[in-house]
């Protein structure tokens, strides 16, 4: 009996009987079932990849309407970005139907550390939110994002790396919140100076 | 992607959109007010941070560490 390459389900040979095809296809079937859930621990993938883009040279960069939608509660946001320069930051504002909100609704602690100082910092009320200072080496961040299309305050946490070559690396881990109920459907990233270029990656998380 | 020196563009989703007229004044204005947000947040940030160290040096003062010492923790 011929089987697949990676899981070993049964198919039929070349020579099998067409009478013995209805079982063969439940066969098969069933083995599937059985892989994939044993795979994926339940019958959908936890972290599933919604979009993937790279940005060149811009001021801004939003994602695409709609990305936060009644689908997904949470979300996990990866980009890289370098400035053209060393100039600015890179910031991020929520967004519906288009709009960036510039309401002064974003809270932020951070805890920073550059070789043996570690410092905190706090603003609260602000437009936007800050990630980072640009660096022309490129910088990461993994962003956690709960709740941006529920009617519930949104909240994130994000862990930035700083990889300037010329100081050596930086460390920041950020949480915050959009401090009213509103519901986004997207966010941009807008450098306050040098145009910037990178990519990003967008996983929703199931429920 | 080609693009002339000083124009600004942004990105939405995968569509580039060169910022001109009305558009790039308000995108620009937007820009200036969250700098100078930034401005106000580090500057308080960087009263914080002095007024501490002064206060630790006052302390460190009182009980007699040198100045290599002070510096040393600051």
């Amino acid at each position: 009996m011929a089987t697949t390459t990676n899981y070993g389900w049964t198919t039929p040979d070349d020579t099998a009987l067409v009478k013995d095809g209805a079982a063969a296809i439940r066969s098969l079937g069933s083995s599937i079932d059985t892989s994939l859930n044993t795979a994926l621990g339940t019958k959908k993938a936890g972290l599933v990849l919604l979009n993937t883009t790279s940005f060149t040279g811009v001021a801004s960069t939003s994602l695409t309407q709609g990305i936060f939608n009644s689908s997904y509660r949470n979300y996990f946001i990866r980009i890289q970005f370098t400035g053209a320069t060393a100039s600015g930051s890179l910031t991020f504002r929520f967004r519906t139907t288009g709009t960036d909100n510039s309401n002064a609704n974003y809270q932020k602690q951070e805890l920073s550390s550059s070789s043996t100082t570690v410092t905190g910092a706090r603003s609260a009320n602000q437009t936007s939110f800050t990630i980072s200072s640009l660096q022309t080496d490129f910088n990461i961040a993994d962003i956690y994002l709960y709740n941006p299309q529920i009617v519930s305050n949104t909240g994130f946490q994000i862990f930035t790396a700083i990889v300037p070559a010329t100081t050596g690396p930086l460390t920041v881990h950020q949480v915050g919140g959009f401090n009213a109920t509103t519901q986004f459907d997207a966010m941009s990233f807008i450098s306050t100076g040098a145009n910037i270029t990178g990519y990003y990656q967008v996983y929703g998380y199931n429920d | 992607m080609s693009k002339k020196n000083n124009n600004l563009f942004i990105q939405d989703g995968d569509n580039v959109i060169e910022l001109l007229g009305a558009e790039l004044e308000a995108f620009e204005a937007n820009r200036k007010a969250m700098i100078d947000e930034q401005v106000l947040v580090e500057t308080e940030y960087r009263n914080k941070q002095e007024a501490r160290q002064d206060a630790i040096k006052k302390l460190a003062k009182i009980v007699g560490l040198t100045d290599e010492e002070i510096a040393a923790i600051i």
